[in-house]
């Protein structure tokens, strides 16, 4: 693995600030999301670096857990006051959510954010057509839009004809999976919000939900991707935009990890076992100054017979979870 | 061919939809209309293997 330090390093000295990297690696077949898991591993890091008028999150992950968004926040803030982002790439949904809590966004041209509306899948959930025992993940805002089209489009006003089109829904989706949405509904606007409040004040309340409703459905479509401008511009978020200098840094960081993770191939892991069929995959990064940790997956490929159907074998995952990297082996 | 094996975490959870029994640790078995089987997620850890979170 290629060494990071000198780039964080680098990008402390110019920012005057620490740095902590978080990259949730998307390499097909491995990959990290933002979990409750996450949040000891920060905390190391920052009792190791203290507290500092000044931390920078470099940001690199396609979202994951909305309630960890905000333990994250919260905890980067009992070692600063001023926290930023650095976002040279993707930083989507439940990173999206952590960019709502820094009072600095920096963004590359190619600094992307994301909607943050969720989606929901539980037992009550319908059966997928394709395979009845699965169940179909749900868009908390396909609901809600249901309902708008019902009232707004449509012009439905009479109460009962509206009782009568809500019962049409709760035929198609189970009482308490719309009990799920709504719930999830009212949660993903008070995270967003509280986030907010975290470097915004309370009299600035209207432009708080203005920018909590774009972010939840004002944008139609959950894989739209918001560019630096339209995050500074349209949504009135604190972004700034990278110099290029820092931008060229935060790219050759974002690179290093992409090389040292192997983003753009698949984990195959037949061709990454040993000759005891064994592996061990690193599938994410915490790395600051001082330490690094990695999300390891070892596993096992046990072969099975050959068949006419070609090999067959089984993969055993025998440890997870986030570990220490040795500095050398970074 | 390769298949996910974590025997010692599953990946599903089964409920029956006649006794509403609860089974984490099973067998699929085809042509089982009973059952409904939804994602057991371990949400705790950050870690996803072929498309579901592996357990260990």
């Amino acid at each position: 693995m290629v060494i990071a330090g000198d780039l964080i390093k680098r990008i402390g000295e110019m920012r005057q600030s620490r740095v902590i990297c978080y990259i949730g690696g998307d390499r097909q077949n491995i990959s990290t999301r933002i979990a409750p898991d996450i949040i000891p591993v920060f905390y190391k890091h920052l009792e190791q670096m203290g507290p500092s008028e000044r931390i920078d999150l470099f940001l690199f992950t396609k979202g994951g857990d909305v309630l960890t968004a905000l333990r994250l926040v919260h905890l980067l803030y009992e070692y600063t006051d001023r926290f930023s982002v650095l976002v040279p790439y993707k930083a989507y949904s439940a990173g999206t959510l952590v960019c709502l809590g820094a009072s600095e966004i920096v963004m590359g041209k190619l600094g992307e954010l994301s909607p943050v509306d969720p989606n929901i899948t539980s037992m009550f959930n319908p059966a997928d057509p394709a395979n009845p025992q699965m169940r179909l993940a749900i868009n908390v805002e396909d609901v809600y839009s249901y309902i708008s089209i019902v009232k707004d489009i449509v012009g439905v006003k009479n109460a009962e004809a509206l009782a009568g089109l809500f019962g049409r829904l709760v035929d198609q989706v189970h009482p308490l999976a719309v009990g799920t949405i709504h719930r999830t509904y009212s949660l993903i606007r008070l995270v967003a919000q509280r986030l907010l409040l975290t470097h915004m004040d309370l009299s600035r309340r209207d432009e708080i939900g203005e920018i909590v409703n774009t972010l939840t459905e004002k944008l139609f479509a959950h894989n739209y991707m918001i560019s630096r401008t339209e995050a500074r511009d349209t949504l009135k978020l604190p972004v700034v935009f990278s110099s290029p200098d820092l931008e060229a840094v935060m790219w050759e960081l974002y690179e290093t990890y992409k090389e040292n993770l192997q983003l753009e191939s698949p984990f195959i892991p037949e061709e990454e076992a040993d000759m005891g069929g064994r592996f061990s995959v690193c599938c994410g990064i915490i790395d600051s100054a001082l330490r690094t940790d990695g999300y390891f997956f070892d596993g096992i490929i046990q072969k099975a017979a050959a068949s006419n159907q070609g090999y067959q074998g089984n993969v055993s995952i025998t440890n997870q979870g986030w570990k220490p990297v040795e500095r050398s082996k970074r | 061919m390769l298949d996910l094996n974590t025997p010692k975490r599953p990946r599903y959870m089964k409920i029956s939809q006649k006794s509403g029994c609860i089974s984490v640790d099973y067998n699929l078995i085809e042509n089982d209309t009973d059952s409904v089987i939804v994602p057991y997620d371990d949400n705790e850890r950050s870690g996803l293997f072929l498309g579901c979170q592996g357990r260990a």
